[in-house]
């Protein structure tokens, strides 16, 4: 009995922490606004009462043991919410960049007035690369002195801003690729971490039921009445086991699937997994493909967009993929060879890519064959996820819908019988 | 004032009709195809008749404003899929909530439904009680029933507190609300301001006073906010006052728009400045946008699951209840 009594006092931790983390996403949102009108005084009254109530709640669940064990998990998720801030903030400010390199906009004015307003969390880091700014260095230095952890393609182009001017049409493509790509790829995870949770969540259901459902049937309830003194149910008893069998599994298979879903939405899984975020392989060879051709594009040779990915690409095994190209080309492979051996292009486009580099059109064609890849691959995300989705919806809906017509039809039976 | 422009009528109808297609409500929809059909040519917000809602009016004005450039219409109809855009993206966004709210209220109402069956085959739990000695069942039994009727009885009501709160604040105080909000308020400030910005850039390039332009472009705003914010801006620039203190002066704009205002308005003219500032704002607004949509639908999944699982925990309860009940007489 204490032990299920503490349990629930812990598990005060869960609402607190949720009601501290909102109200003081109120409060810094409401700090946007200057009016202090009469929604602001109420927002703000309930946003304190909020933290109140979420503080006590931490506390009363902190003073009993079973509460501390909860902490490591919260803690975990609290720096989860706050890293996923600081990399939604430094993209949304390398965005900025992006669209102030783009339209002429004064680079060092904007990426001060950001740094100035930014959350305490990422200001120092803005404000480095703002000074940077300021005192006139390449922004592709700045990069490389201050990272901002941003997509890989659009670091790269950010970085390759300066030198080609006039390719402003092609970043923005790769750009958007990258974007509408990655978002295909996210709807595609998470229906699967939904389906996924939908059948735990429905076996788990079922085997509780099963369990809790037969030794009922089978008289077993009636054989603990019996053993009871009082006549009593021992209600404790089964609280207990139910605390143990079913409740605890559940809990720590719920704490690993948000952990796991946490660590994929903040991107800090392991290298090894990040063909989570770039899709696939053909994705990731069209995105090469694509800064290779946008070089080429602007009047540089192969060497020079090798050399760029080997320095600003984020992932190692794309970075080691350049160097080994950079030293294929200085061996005398041939353009189209090259892209073929580092597994960038098909053995069906050798001959295509053999002539365009004769003709010239190169970074054309590089570009063509990247869009084409980068189309088929995100089609195919698209495609998986609208199936998916829909299904994962319609799955719910009929497990609720039959749970509920099946207690309906035995209250009704017993109701028949009872009367 | 309307300049009087040579423009063609036909053109200026297919112009309406695409801005139309661009309109997020039915009511502005309908009452810019109307206008287009009636088409007559006019040279101020007053000779639009009075029939048609006052954001009709300013759509048509700024249209009528800039339809002799086929460049300022192309970008005024960019413009407009852009604000369609964004309220699209806030719809894909609060449908799940939605969808959770209703499936929580269908299903709690199940649970209720069930409870009441079982008291009218049961009897009453204190005689239940009584017969089996089971001391704790009718406390168990009460808090179950409480829950299952308590909750959608509380999202019915917060519902028509939220509708009530619409309906008798008007629209621009709900903006004002909207914009008090974590993440969506930020998102909207971003979506209307950028608007705003983005037709005074057009309107100016069109040869509109500032003031006028500011006047006009709030009017036709798809957002109420900016109606209250270019009146008053407007009036301000015609009192004398300069762009970037009624900006400053202006609650709603983000306070990082004010500094750049601040630190540009030296060296570019405010039809360049209020082009930037739509162009960062719009980055702003998609990046807000993608932050909820990578966000709220995780929480809401984990809402969904946590409500349905407590939901069946207690018709499991429940069902066990009534089985020991029967198995023990």
């Amino acid at each position: 009995m204490w032990l299920l009594s503490l349990t629930k006092l812990s598990l005060l931790i869960v609402p607190g922490v949720a009601l501290w983390v909102s109200a003081l996403l109120m409060s810094s949102s409401m700090n946007a606004d200057r009016s202090r009108s009469g929604a602001y005084v109420i927002l703000r009254s309930m946003a304190n009462l909020m933290m109140l109530l979420g503080s006590l709640g931490i506390v009363v669940s902190l003073l009993n043991p079973v509460g501390l064990l909860l902490l490591p998990v919260l803690t975990l998720c609290l720096l989860s919410i706050l890293t996923f801030n600081i990399r939604s903030s430094r993209e949304e400010f390398s965005r900025c960049l992006m669209q102030a390199a783009e339209h002429q906009l004064p680079l060092a004015v904007v990426a001060r007035t950001f740094a100035n307003h930014a959350s305490w969390l990422v200001r120092s880091r803005f404000d480095r690369f703002a000074t940077r700014l300021e005192s006139s260095v390449p922004i592709g230095d700045v990069l490389a002195e201050v990272s901002l952890n941003i997509p890989a393609t659009m670091q790269i182009q950010l970085a390759m801003q300066d030198e080609h001017s006039d390719g402003t049409e092609g970043i923005r493509l790769v750009v958007d690729m990258e974007e509408a790509h990655r978002k295909a790829v996210r709807e595609w995870v998470e229906s699967c971490l939904y389906l996924f949770g939908l059948a735990l969540f429905i076996l788990l259901g079922t085997l509780y039921f099963v369990w809790r459902s037969i030794p009922a049937f089978a008289g077993i309830v009636r054989q603990l009445e019996k053993k009871n003194a009082s006549g009593e149910l021992d209600w404790v008893a089964l609280s207990q086991m139910e605390l143990i069998v079913y409740l605890v599994p559940l809990i720590v298979v719920a704490i690993l699937l948000t952990l796991l879903t946490a660590a994929y939405y903040l991107e800090i899984l392991p290298q090894s997994w990040s063909f989570l975020y770039v899709g696939n392989r053909r994705f990731e060879r069209a995105g090469n493909l694509m800064v290779l051709g946008l070089a080429a594009q602007s009047g540089k040779t192969l060497s020079d967009g090798l050399q760029g990915l080997s320095k600003w690409h984020p992932r190692r095994k794309t970075r080691r993929q350049a160097l080994h190209g950079l030293a294929l080309e200085r061996l005398g492979t041939s353009e189209a060879e090259l892209l073929q051996k580092l597994g960038w292009i098909g053995r069906d486009s050798v001959g295509s890519v053999d002539r365009a580099s004769r003709r010239g059109t190169l970074g054309e064609h590089l570009m063509r064959i990247a869009l084409e890849n980068a189309e088929r691959s995100r089609r195919g995300w698209v495609w998986m996820s609208r199936l998916l989705a829909p299904l994962g919806l319609i799955v719910l809906g009929g497990f609720v819908f039959c749970l509920a017509l099946a207690v309906f039809l035995y209250i009704r039976d017993t109701a028949l019988q009872e009367t | 004032m309307i300049a009087n422009r040579p423009t063609e009528v036909s053109d200026l109808r297919i112009l309406l009709e695409a801005t139309a297609e661009t309109c997020p409500t039915g009511k502005d929809r309908k009452g810019l195809i109307h206008y287009a059909k009636s088409l007559q040519l006019v040279t101020s917000i007053e000779d639009v008749p009075s029939s048609h809602s006052p954001r009709v009016r300013g759509m048509v004005a700024i249209v009528q404003q800039i339809a002799h450039d086929p460049k300022l219409a192309r970008e005024f109809l960019d413009s407009r899929r852009k604000v369609i855009d964004a309220h699209e993206s806030l719809q894909r966004i609060l449908i799940y909530p939605s969808i959770v709210l209703l499936a929580a209220g269908f299903a709690f109402s199940i649970f209720a439904w069930s409870n009441t069956m079982i008291n009218q085959a049961l009897g009453t739990t204190e005689e239940l009680a009584q017969t089996l000695n089971f001391r704790r069942l009718p406390q168990l039994m009460s808090n179950s029933g409480n829950l299952s009727q308590g909750i959608p009885i509380l999202l019915v009501s917060t519902m028509t507190a939220l509708l009530l709160i619409r309906l008798l604040a008007g629209a621009s105080a709900w903006s004002r609300v909207e914009g008090s909000l974590p993440w969506i308020g930020k998102l909207r400030r971003s979506q209307s301001t950028a608007e705003l910005f983005r037709n005074v850039s057009l309107l100016v390039r069109a040869n509109l006073d500032l003031a006028a332009a500011f006047e006009l472009a709030g009017r036709g705003s798809s957002y109420s906010i900016n109606q209250t914010l270019g009146a008053g801006i407007a009036c301000d620039l015609k009192r004398g006052g300069t762009l970037v203190e009624a900006i400053a002066s202006r609650a709603w704009f983000p306070n990082w728009l004010v500094e750049y205002f601040y630190r540009v308005s030296d060296r570019e003219s405010p039809q360049r400045i209020c082009y930037e500032s739509a162009l960062l704002l719009d980055v702003q607004a998609s990046s807000n946008g993608m932050v909820l949509v990578r966000i709220l639908p995780q929480v809401l999944f984990c809402g969904l699951m946590v409500l349905v699982q407590y939901g069946y925990m207690s018709m499991v309860m429940r069902l066990i209840q009534t089985i020991s009940i029967l198995t023990s007489f």
